[in-house]
């Protein structure tokens, strides 16, 4: 069920302040009519029977006068209708921002095979897929973690090259959780590897602390060094989804890609609850027309007195 | 004076004008100029209906449930713009221009009865992608057993569905969009016909996975626990297509057929996982 908020709001807001000499104007001419406010009431035999319907009528001229800049500064009723994104809506996804922290393994492991080629590819359709308002943070891991690039996803330049000792996975996966649990936008981590960890923390220590953020573990390679089973466990231990990256699957870069993207967006939002759009509507029309109807009332009323 | 005269003439040059007013209101009006003016009309509202149904599409692809409005719009707008159109073309003649217009108008009219098919048959086409899905993610997953009974399961809806897309293109290919009137509009009919063959292809693809799946599901279990795919299961595999919103589930089961062949397949993980000497 989408959800509702209305508010009341005004286009030219900075028009009330004609109020002020609008008003002081009334009041000049009303010291000025005097005059002719008693020879009418010789004329209106009711308003002369009850003083107190004069005084009424004088005070209606206010409220009168009121609604009539109300009207000039534009009010309109705005509405933000909060709808929830479906699953695989990747249109919806594309409107809210997310923070991915890509965690891509460089160890001497990932030039077997061309696996670092295969990742290029997976990087160079994936991030094109995402959205402008998104924010990507690339961070490479081999025996350390170290972050090269941050920013918006037009702006991706990083060139990947393997080649360094070790594969801290663990220490990776602590590092991308402590920069989410920092980040202020609901954010998910992708950890691309062969799964050949050999250095720092036990990543299956690690991967249960993942419960409150999403995690996509991509398995690049086969063969020699490769770990696919490790990176199984890792994936079920965080609750999050595991992808195989070869030369096979890449054949389907396209689908896997979107699949990947629109999985780790949507289990981000979901998380911190922010899977919605907003969509905001304007409605002038009707505060203008109640506006109206109630200047219409009040100028027929307050014309009785003939000022 | 001059006052008195122009109070004379003056209500005599407003009774004239009154009198040429009420004989105009009268005299016929050019009725045929009419229709020709609604023709422009009907072939926009063609192509508007046929993005309607590339949106439909679109969220199909994705997984998503139709949008119920747009498959309204188009089944009860689109049967009578068709027919304005087909006794449109009915009424052209001969010459270069009724030529244009008759390829046009024939392509419209195959734009509409295309998003008419692809409407009506949208929930069965949206059914079947979302049990292929499921199948295709259980067998992923080596839940054979569980990706088997679900494909028995929504076997006959998947043939429905690929019944109708085939129908569907049948019409699309009838038409020449390039005879269009605007790019626009020929962008939005070879979108229509790119959304028909993606959808075709990925639920033929996954069928095929499927199937190959139950005529070898011992052998797939087999891979599953990490033995060898036999020659025939790995040569039927080879000729998988991994196209489509379907295809990284496709792609992922070949893998898992093929790789087999190539030791790829869980080199031993957790404790007794021993790191190569060649990454230190």
């Amino acid at each position: 069920m989408p959800l509702h908020q209305l508010m009341i709001r005004f286009e030219n807001p900075e028009y009330v302040l004609l109020l002020i000499p609008v008003l002081a104007i009334y009041l000049f001419l009303f010291i000025h009519a005097e005059k002719n406010y008693r020879k009418l009431m010789r004329v209106l035999s009711i308003v002369k029977k009850r003083k107190g319907l004069r005084y009424l009528i004088l005070l209606l001229k206010i409220p009168l006068i009121v609604l009539l800049t109300l009207s000039i500064c534009t009010p309109y009723v705005e509405s933000i209708e909060k709808k929830p994104i479906e699953y695989g809506d990747i249109e919806s996804l594309r409107k809210v921002p997310v923070s991915i922290v890509f965690l891509i393994d460089v160890s001497k492991s990932m030039n077997y095979g061309n696996r670092i080629g295969d990742v290029r590819t997976l990087l160079s359709n994936l991030i094109p897929k995402m959205s402008y308002k998104d924010h990507v943070v690339v961070a490479l891991f081999a025996r350390d973690t170290e972050v090269v690039y941050e920013g918006p996803p037009s702006n991706f330049t990083v060139k990947l090259k393997a080649g360094k000792r070790y594969s801290a996975i663990g220490d990776a996966l602590s590092f991308a959780l402590s920069y989410t649990r920092a980040s202020s936008l609901p954010t998910a981590v992708v950890l691309i590897t062969d799964g050949g960890w050999n250095y720092g923390s036990d990543p299956l220590h690690i991967a249960p602390l993942f419960k409150n953020t999403p995690l996509a573990v991509v398995h690049v390679g086969y063969g020699t060094s490769s770990n696919p089973d490790l990176l199984r466990e890792i994936s079920e231990k965080a609750g999050g989804k595991y992808y195989e990256v070869n030369q096979i699957t890449l054949e389907a870069v396209e689908s896997l890609t979107e699949h990947l993207y629109s999985e780790i967006k949507y289990s981000a939002l979901r998380l911190r609850g922010k899977n919605y759009v907003q969509c905001i509507t304007k409605d002038y029309t009707t505060p203008q027309i109640l506006l109206w109807s109630l200047i219409c009332i009040l100028l027929v009323l307050t014309v009785m007195d003939g000022v | 004076m001059l006052s008195r005269r122009i109070t004379r003439i003056l209500p005599i040059i407003v009774l004239i004008l009154a009198l040429f007013h009420l004989s105009t209101y009268f005299l016929p009006t050019n009725r045929g100029g009419e229709d020709e003016i609604n023709i422009p009309r009907l072939f926009v509202k063609a192509i508007e209906l046929q993005n309607s149904s590339n949106t439909i599409l679109r969220r199909i692809k994705t997984g998503l449930t139709p949008n119920k409005d747009l498959i309204h719009s188009i089944c009860t707008e689109g049967p009578s713009i068709s027919e304005d159109i087909t006794s449109f073309y009915q009424t052209l003649g001969e010459g270069d221009l009724a030529k244009k217009l008759k390829r046009a108008a024939l392509t419209y009219e195959k734009a509409i009865r295309a998003s008419i098919i692809s409407a009506n048959s949208s929930s069965t086409i949206a059914t079947a992608i979302k049990g292929l899905h499921e199948t295709l993610s259980l067998a992923d997953m080596c839940r054979v057993d569980e990706a088997l009974e679900t494909w028995r399961e929504i076997k006959p809806v998947v043939l429905e569905a690929i019944d109708k897309l085939e129908d569907t293109l049948k019409v699309l290919i009838r038409g020449d969009p390039k005879s269009l009137l605007s790019n626009e509009h020929t962008q939005v009919y070879e979108d229509n016909m790119k959304l028909i063959t993606e959808l075709l292809s990925s639920l033929k693809e996954a069928s095929k996975t499927m199937e190959l799946i139950e005529e070898y599901s011992s052998e797939f279990k087999k891979v599953c626990e990490g033995g060898e795919a036999c020659s025939s299961l790995k040569q039927k595999a080879g000729g998988l297509k991994c196209t489509g919103c379907l295809g990284y589930l496709i792609a992922s089961i070949k893998s898992k057929i093929l790789m087999t062949s190539q030791g790829g397949r869980g080199t031993g993980g957790g404790a007794g996982y021993a790191p190569p000497s060649t990454d230190d």
